[in-house]
């Protein structure tokens, strides 16, 4: 049996062979394969997210040919059709990366899952019938499930009792779909998903960092922030609730011959439907560095998220505090193919 | 009336594509010729003057290739005219390119 390795390096959303789809800051996303020769059907990929929720992640993806006996390579009209499995973890660092390095702290939250996804490419005769136009699309359903360990204080609570620690156990099922086009000289990504999941209201809660390690004697007076405490030292504080949510989210990429294929331009506006919220809108820009030459290879990605425009959780502060996020995205890719 | 007859060569022919593309196709004498990872091998003996290769390369425009290729009938080396060493391209438009060789065998 050969094995062959390819490595690419980054990753962002929508961008092409062997690379995400619909990533964002919180890293979500499921990496498929375009390279469909029926020989590139093995991917494993691993990635960072710095931000302030960082993670880490790891996909495997294998995928199968399905027409591969009646496929006419001389035909116009004439399409592929894949269909593949992957699977995914990933897991949160409450601290930020430090706490990946120097403590190997990776429990504040995991998710696990796993996805399917039917992917098909198209050539057709371009319009003046003179030349050939290739376009694909990816159908992808997912399904997982997260762990998280969080961490609460509450100054109404006896000195004692301030800081307390809650397992949450969420999931997210969700549906995908992304076309890939290249009309003319440009490439242009579009893409939507609707999603829901089982989720908490902790990423909107204010957070504290407490660094208080003193021992403070009296009746009912001692508290203890204990500096090896797995979950660093940032806690939560306000009304913790868990809900069902739907999200719908639209994606779009651009990566226009103008700029020499050396830039990516991702929108991704999305609403959130729960009962505890208002509809809640948010918005997301990305900008990719893309390799010289590979323009479907992100060699990073600055990524700007605008999360409930409407303020529907009623939150404290400025609409930048509240609202904007920023993140960069990169990730190492690893394509292997079997026959 | 005069007859042509054309002798049963051994014919091999070699190509590795290098670059991120989508997807490539390689056709050989009109048939598919699976490729693993775009490197193709092709060892066949046909009654032939000419071993017709096309190359159908898809993915985003702007993505650059280099195929480099090898062809020997009856263990000699064989080269495309046109083509005779290193192919380097851009898929540059409605992400696809074709590329074909003819070379006399």
């Amino acid at each position: 049996m050969k094995l062959y390795l390819l490595l690419i390096l980054a990753s962002i959303s929508t961008l092409a062979s062997a690379q995400d789809y619909f990533q964002d800051r919180h890293n979500n996303g499921n990496p498929i394969i375009f390279s469909a020769d029926g020989s590139h059907n093995l991917l494993f990929s691993a990635g960072v997210n710095v931000s302030d929720k960082s993670s880490v992640k790891a996909n495997l993806y294998r995928q199968y040919w399905l027409n591969e006996s009646t496929y006419q390579p001389l035909a116009v009209p004439r399409q592929k059709d894949f269909l593949g499995w992957g699977i995914s973890i990933k897991a949160n660092l409450t601290n930020g990366l430090g706490s990946l390095f120097s403590a190997g702290n990776l429990n504040a939250a995991f998710n696990g899952g796993a996805y399917l996804a039917y992917t098909q490419l198209t050539w057709k005769t371009t319009a003046d019938g003179k030349g050939t136009y290739y376009s694909n699309w990816a159908l992808i359903l997912s399904q997982n499930l997260n762990y998280a360990s969080y961490q609460f204080f509450n100054p109404a609570q006896p000195y004692n009792n301030q800081l307390s620690v809650h397992n949450f156990h969420g999931q997210v099922t969700a549906l995908s779909y992304v076309l890939q086009l290249h009309p003319k000289k440009d490439n242009l990504l579009i893409g939507a998903s609707l999603s829901f999941s089982h989720r908490s209201n902790y990423d909107n809660l204010q957070s504290v960092l407490i660094t208080n390690d003193s021992l403070i004697s009296g009746a009912g007076k001692v508290r203890t922030v204990q500096e090896t405490n797995d979950n660093g030292n940032i806690y939560a504080f306000g009304r913790f609730q868990e809900y069902t949510n739907y999200n719908f989210r639209l994606n779009a990429t651009f990566i226009p011959a103008a700029f020499e294929y050396k830039v990516g331009f991702t929108i991704y506006p999305s609403v959130d439907i729960s009962p505890i919220y208002r509809v809640r809108y948010n918005a997301g820009l990305a900008l990719s560095y893309l390799k010289d030459k590979s323009p479907s290879t992100p060699i990073a990605s600055l990524i700007f998220e605008f999360d409930d425009l409407n303020n529907s959780s009623n939150r404290q502060g400025s609409f930048l505090s509240r609202s904007f996020n920023v993140s960069i995205a990169t990730s190492l890719n690893i394509l292997t193919g079997t026959r | 009336m005069p007859s042509t007859r054309i002798a049963i060569k051994e014919v091999k022919f070699n190509a590795t594509l290098v670059g991120s593309i989508d997807n490539l196709d390689v056709v050989i004498q009109g048939k598919l010729i699976l490729n693993q990872a775009f490197v193709v091998a092709y060892d066949q003996k046909i009654n032939s003057t000419k071993l017709q290769v096309i190359f159908q390369i898809s993915g985003f425009n702007g993505t650059g290739f280099t195929i480099q290729y090898s062809c020997t009938s009856a263990g000699k080396i064989k080269i495309d005219p046109v083509y005779p060493a290193d192919i380097i391209g851009t898929v540059a438009t409605n992400g696809y390119i074709e590329i074909s060789l003819s070379i006399p065998i």
